[in-house]
């Protein structure tokens, strides 16, 4: 019961949404806009399971207020705000009041990209390049010691890391000066992967006639 | 360029459009992938994992995603990279992931010390001369601009300006620099948004910030 009502107020909102508010980006997207049949087929699947209500979305998305759950699907913007505004015919949803919760902030001074050149017993070698000026490139020593015992694994050469000096404005009030490692994650390749890569290159190798 | 004043707060977010399974967007999920680490995926703070919805915050990042819209989103400026790299790694492995849109985003709070200089910023963007009849002291709320794409792509390049007033006057500045993608013959989507990402994300990060520090040079 509640799904259908809950549906056709979204089709009242959408259609009220795209009578009231055209946006000129809007006007520049319908141009060349195809809908989700046209693209991917008629998603048959979703017309029969269970949704949760878009009020209820709105509670864990940043959505710009409970209309805008509705939002462009081209709206590629970062959502900042949530207001949940009552709606004429929208059971309200109870909400316990939030508290504002103060949190860490942390800015950089300077930020290099690294790549690991060389790895000793208790220690990388690593080329740094300064991520404001990709021209300025300096070799450093960095001692394992101060990296993160869960990114020592993924140390061997070549392997990119970022290393971030800067403040670390605490929720409490206190400034930190920091000094951050993180290497660099990209997916695990499997042994599945490399042999197809490996299939891969052989073939383009033949169709290239490559001697 | 003389980064004058220094923001607020600051992030960054990715937000992609197109077709997503929420479910499987779960902390255990990218720690499995070798993604995130696994002490961050075990100490996450889970809001929902849904059919529907899958919403969790890790500290450094916040991830949000529905059925179409997936965003990540960072005000910690350190990790920048690391969360262009967590969705360049997530979409390489769902590479069959139909994705329509990405937007690469930045956005600034800037505190107004001077009240007079916050109105004026108003008064810059919006000249209340035509709504002096209208409106009894009328102000800028929020407001958008957009352009046309520099580099050729298709996409264009959005700027919102909001103004508040609580403690201390201030301005938030987002900039969503939206990219569309189209279905090609070869590759597929997913794909394409992580070669864009690639290929044009330093740009728009730069190209963002000096945008955001020339406009406040003409308004402030």
């Amino acid at each position: 019961m509640n799904l259908t009502c809950f549906n056709s107020i979204s089709h009242l909102h959408a259609a009220e949404e795209s009578h009231e508010s055209l946006t000129l980006t809007d006007a520049i997207n319908s141009q060349y806009a195809l809908s989700d049949d046209e693209l991917y087929g008629p998603d048959l699947i979703s017309q029969f399971r269970q949704k949760l209500p878009e009020e209820r979305l709105a509670m864990y998305t940043n959505v710009k207020g409970i209309n805008s759950v509705y939002y462009s699907k081209r709206e590629t913007e970062r959502s900042t705000i949530t207001v949940l505004t009552p709606q004429v015919g929208v059971k309200p949803i109870l909400q316990l009041p939030k508290t504002a919760k103060k949190v860490d902030k942390s800015n950089s001074l300077q930020k290099w990209e690294g790549i690991v050149l060389e790895l000793k017993e208790d220690r990388i070698i690593a080329r740094l390049t300064n991520l404001d000026n990709p021209l300025q490139e300096d070799e450093a020593e960095i001692p394992l010691s101060e990296l993160e015992p869960e990114d020592l694994n993924l140390i061997q050469p070549g392997s990119v890391f970022y290393w971030n000096i800067g403040y670390l404005d605490t929720g409490k009030g206190q400034r930190l000066r920091t000094s951050l490692i993180r290497f660099r994650r990209i997916p695990y390749i499997t042994k599945k992967q490399i042999q197809g890569a490996a299939i891969d290159a052989e073939d383009l190798r033949q169709f290239i006639n490559w001697e | 360029m003389i980064k004058d004043p220094q923001p607020k707060i600051q992030g960054h977010s990715i937000v992609l459009l197109g077709n997503f399974n929420p479910k499987i967007f779960h902390p255990i999920w990218f720690s499995s992938q070798g993604l995130i680490r696994d002490s961050e995926a075990q100490e996450a703070e889970i809001q929902i994992i849904h059919p529907d919805a899958a919403v969790f915050s890790l500290g450094w990042m916040k991830l949000e995603v529905t059925a179409q819209r997936f965003m990540v989103q960072t005000n910690q400026e350190p990790y920048y990279e690391v969360i262009r790299d967590l969705v360049q790694g997530t979409f390489s492995l769902l590479r069959y992931t139909p994705v329509k849109s990405m937007g690469i985003n930045r956005d600034y709070n800037f505190l107004i010390g001077d009240e007079q200089k916050w109105h004026n910023v108003g008064h810059t963007l919006a000249p209340k001369e035509i709504w002096s009849d209208i409106l009894k002291v009328p102000g800028l709320e929020e407001m958008s601009m957009i352009g046309e794409r520099t580099d050729g792509l298709k996409g264009f390049v959005k700027f919102e300006i909001r103004s508040y007033k609580k403690e201390e006057p201030g301005i938030l500045l987002l900039v969503n620099n939206h990219f569309d993608i189209e279905k090609l013959d070869q590759g597929n989507t997913a794909d394409i948004a992580c070669n864009l990402l690639t290929n044009n994300w330093k740009s728009c990060m730069t190209e963002a910030e000096n945008s955001v520090y020339n406009l406040l040079a003409k308004l402030l």
